[in-house]
């Protein structure tokens, strides 16, 4: 079904009034407001659904919701939303502890849209390179990067994979490092080029409404004078200085 | 490390500039009544960014209320109150137990360790409280002082700890919005430590200790590169930002994300280019 239809707004319409449509349609269905009716639960999570579907598709991600048909992808987000997941004012702490690995999250960077990218075969791949495809489209970044590992030649192709695998368990310095230079070291390849566009895109993206604010002057930024008297007395007295910490306002 | 999410007061209207005042004040109360007088040290503006982001999030009602305090005793003010600012003031403890067990570490600073040992009992307490928060700042610092004794020189990987840490933090209720506010905490934790770094180089290189940065910095346009590296990290941010529902204080929430977070930026730049032209002068 339509996302839009769904949370009762036209295409056309603006982030916010997505936004604003999407709150509305919550509060009309949230389940705690209309106890023990199974169509408004079934409704509440469609208009999670749409909401997340659409929000990913105006973020440049591929066209309608590859990420809805794939089993699973979106299970850790749903499952969380039970009786104390919206309206709960005290419903802080508990919850798993989800680390799994040294720079491994407890979230998967895959799922963002622009991101989950599946990196189609190539011909003549050495071993090491087909694994880390594989890998990478069984979303096993951190297996995919360390079968990159063991390959010696960094060829354009391996750099594109890295960038792949890095941009999937978030490391998006690397990536966009690696995307760089894959483009750079065969211009002429559309997919290499087209991630490195993606890439871009966010970038350019925020800084069109990065430029639309002045730019402060120099040191306007305090936003009271007591903050550095405070810190003069901890250097001083104390040899103790709270760096950014403020003590006042 | 803490500070450098913060607004341009320039570009907020009045009325913009008294709300986030009041989330400040609020914030700055709520660790004074919480934790004693003390843990007002605690107090940074980005815990503040993080109430205003939770409170707006969830639509949450502020109790708004009058006080004067300690370093303005005549001028009473606003101050914004509700459950998201208890969170911030107890992960504000947190983080400022570390930080200063920390500087302990480091540099032998017995005011750091004696303000800690005060402030243990505290954490201890908001440990409890917190379990998961507080096991992803420990594990995430012990994850870092490890890449920073092992000299590592990848950015994402060192600053990819404190990033971790930031969005177990602002990920506070664990739900729906887990997978969004976590991306958010991710880029920005990375976007707060290089910067820390990109500040701290020139004193790091003299003194002889670990930076990120020095790798990179011997290269060719550095500054142009830790400009793209940080302005990359800031447009994940606010991508992940854009696609949570946040209709309430969205303007101020874009002056942080888009603006604010560069204050501290050109500052140091401008300190920089003023430093070198002096010297420039001299010669």
């Amino acid at each position: 079904m339509d996302p839009y239809q769904i949370l009762g707004v036209s295409p056309q319409a603006s982030d916010d009034e997505v936004k604003k449509a999407y709150r509305q349609q919550c509060k009309r269905w949230h389940p705690d407001l209309n106890p023990g009716d199974p169509t408004a639960e079934e409704k509440f999570k469609q208009v999670q659904a749409a909401y997340d579907q659409v929000m990913k598709m105006r973020q440049g991600g591929p066209a309608a919701g590859w990420q809805n048909q794939a089993p699973g992808s979106q299970g850790g987000a749903q499952n969380s939303w039970g009786q104390n997941g919206y309206a709960d004012p005290f419903g802080f702490g508990g919850g798993g502890f989800r680390f799994y690995g040294p720079f491994g999250f407890g979230f998967d960077f895959g799922d963002e849209g622009w991101q989950g990218r599946q990196a189609g075969p190539a011909q003549d791949e050495p071993t090491g390179l087909q694994a880390a495809r594989n890998y990478i489209n069984a979303r096993r970044y951190k297996e995919a990067l360390n079968a990159l590992e063991t390959v010696s030649e960094r060829t354009a192709r391996w750099y594109y994979y890295h960038a792949l695998a890095s941009l999937g368990i978030g490391n998006t310095i690397n990536a966009m490092e690696s995307a760089r230079r894959a483009a750079e070291m065969e211009p002429n390849n559309p997919e290499y080029r087209q991630l490195l566009d993606q890439l871009q895109n966010q970038g350019r993206q925020y800084r069109t409404q990065s430029s639309q604010y002045a730019a402060p002057r120099f040191g306007v930024g305090r936003l009271c004078l007591t903050y550095w008297i405070v810190q003069l007395l901890c250097s001083c007295f104390c040899g103790y200085r709270p760096y950014g910490w403020y003590f006042c306002c | 490390m803490f500070g450098y999410i913060t607004v341009n007061p320039e570009e907020l209207s009045k009325q913009q500039l008294a709300q986030y005042r009041g989330y400040y004040c609020g914030l700055c109360r709520a660790l004074g009544q919480r934790h004693g007088a003390e843990a007002k040290v605690c107090l940074t503006y980005d815990m503040t960014f993080l109430v205003v982001l939770l409170t707006s999030l969830y639509e949450y009602d502020s109790q708004a209320g009058r006080l004067r305090c300690l370093p303005h005793p005549l001028k009473e003010h606003d101050y914004l109150y509700n459950a998201f600012t208890d969170y911030a003031a107890d992960m504000s403890v947190a983080l400022s137990y570390y930080n200063l067990m920390d500087n302990w570490k480091d540099s032998k600073d017995l005011a750091s360790l004696s303000l800690a040992r005060r402030l243990k009992k505290r954490y201890l307490s908001v440990a409890r409280k917190y379990p998961r928060q507080c096991t992803a700042i420990h594990y995430c610092l012990a994850q870092l002082e490890k890449c920073e004794k092992a000299d590592n020189q990848n950015l994402d990987e060192v600053s990819g700890c404190f990033g971790c840490l930031l969005g177990e933090i602002l990920d506070a209720r664990h739900d729906v919005w887990s997978r969004d506010l976590q991306q958010m905490g991710f880029a920005l934790g990375k976007f707060i430590y290089l910067m820390d770094a990109y500040e701290d180089l020139p004193g790091d290189k003299k003194a002889g200790r670990y930076n990120p940065l020095r790798a990179l910095a011997g290269q060719e346009g550095y500054e142009e590169k830790i400009h793209d590296i940080l302005e990359l990290l800031m447009a994940q941010c606010a991508a992940a930002f854009e696609r949570l529902p946040v209709l309430e204080n969205a303007d101020l929430l874009r002056n942080i994300l888009y603006s604010g977070v560069w204050m501290h930026y050109r500052d140091i730049r401008h300190k920089r280019a003023e430093k070198e032209e002096s010297e420039g002068e001299n010669h």
